[in-house]
């Protein structure tokens, strides 16, 4: 198995890639997989490194790379738009299939579950299976989590000068640039990310696995995966949504490590969904 | 069945969101929350809030929602209830 990070020029600059390639053999597959996004991201970083790790030991060519203003992509996150990261992720996946007659698979961790989604919707064909793990199922609620880093200190206080994540979210439609965490939030970013619905996206005929990571499993999908898995099969859509038993390792105070994720994306990937 | 029971979603929500799914496990709609458990801090509130907007696909906001609201897991669990409802 081998790691070769590196830059490739996106739409508006240069996007960092960790490619994990299967030592030799023949290469069984191609993965792309879209992380997460703010501090999800930088929690789950060795969890999404240690599961590509896997399936590259498992015999497919895994790429993940950091979007446009974030990591260590170039820009900066004030001038991202969500249009421009599918755009990049779309060429990523070309260059990907280049590599091998295949169809790209796709998974996305959270957010990036959002905008896997949404890639496989505009590649069609070219894209292969669609893996879900602990997918956010609006953009709305990415912006929301965002915005509450901020607002989480004045949660429980009172007066005209607390601030609210509602409140922050109307400064964004007006147009101003916020700074969150150290972040630089921009409005259309904001803007676009608030048009992502999964229950919106039809991801198309292909195998979507949908794998809920909790610590105590219920067995029962919660409502709102629910709500976006019936009307994906309503659809026409096959989809199979699973447990997983692991931390919320994308928001744990301590960073947490999630074993099963890498071998249980292996097992499922390219099987057929019943 | 009792974790169908949205006191008993709630309940795992706390017992994900705080790290301490057995000890949740064990709590009723008198268990006192905010200032009783010492995981029950303002992260975890946050954590609480966004793990029950993306189970149930509801929005909270900020303005709804107080001190009491977290006061024990029956009171949580009836607020989210009325959301829900909503």
């Amino acid at each position: 198995m081998r790691v070769e990070p590196a830059f490739e020029q996106g739409a508006r600059g240069r996007i960092f890639r960790i490619r994990f390639e299967p030592e030799a053999g023949s290469v069984r597959g191609c993965v792309l997989c879209v992380p997460a996004f703010g501090e999800e991201m930088n929690k789950s970083r060795h969890v999404v490194a240690a599961a590509a790790r896997d399936l590259a030991a498992a015999g497919f060519v895994v790429e993940v790379a950091d979007l446009y203003g974030c990591g260590d992509s170039e820009g900066s996150l004030a001038d991202a738009t969500i249009e421009g990261w599918l755009e990049d992720l779309a060429t990523q996946a070309r260059r990907l299939a280049d590599r091998s007659s295949a169809a790209v698979h796709l998974i996305g961790l959270r957010a990036g579950g959002l905008l896997a989604t949404a890639l496989a919707a505009r590649l069609g064909d070219s894209a292969g299976d669609l893996v879900l793990w602990q997918p956010v199922a609006r953009g709305r609620q990415v912006l929301t989590d965002f915005l509450r880093l901020r607002a989480a200190a004045g949660l429980f206080a009172s007066g005209a000068a607390r601030e609210t994540a509602d409140g922050l979210r109307e400064r964004l439609r007006a147009g101003e640039c916020l700074e969150v965490a150290g972040y630089p939030l921009g409005p259309e970013l904001a803007s676009g990310l608030e048009g992502l619905s999964l229950v919106e996206i039809f991801p198309g005929a292909r195998n979507v696995r949908w794998i809920e990571i909790a610590r105590a499993a219920s067995g029962e999908p919660t409502p709102a995966v629910r709500k976006v898995v019936d009307a994906w099969r309503g659809r026409g859509a096959r989809v199979a949504v699973e447990p997983l038993h692991g931390p919320p390792f994308w928001s744990a105070a301590e960073l947490e490590d999630c074993p099963g994720l890498g071998p249980r994306t292996v097992a499922r990937l390219e099987g057929a969904v019943p | 069945m009792a974790t169908d029971t949205t006191l008993g979603q709630v309940r795992r929500i706390l017992g994900e969101a705080l790290g301490i799914p057995e000890r949740a496990a064990g709590y009723g709609s008198d268990t006192a929350l905010l200032g009783a458990i010492p995981e029950f801090d303002s992260m975890a509130v946050v954590t609480v809030l966004t793990m029950v907007e993306e189970h149930f696909d509801v929005e909270i906001s900020d303005d709804e929602v107080d001190a009491e609201t977290f006061a024990t897991l029956g009171a949580l669990a009836d607020f989210v209830e009325a959301k829900i409802a909503a």
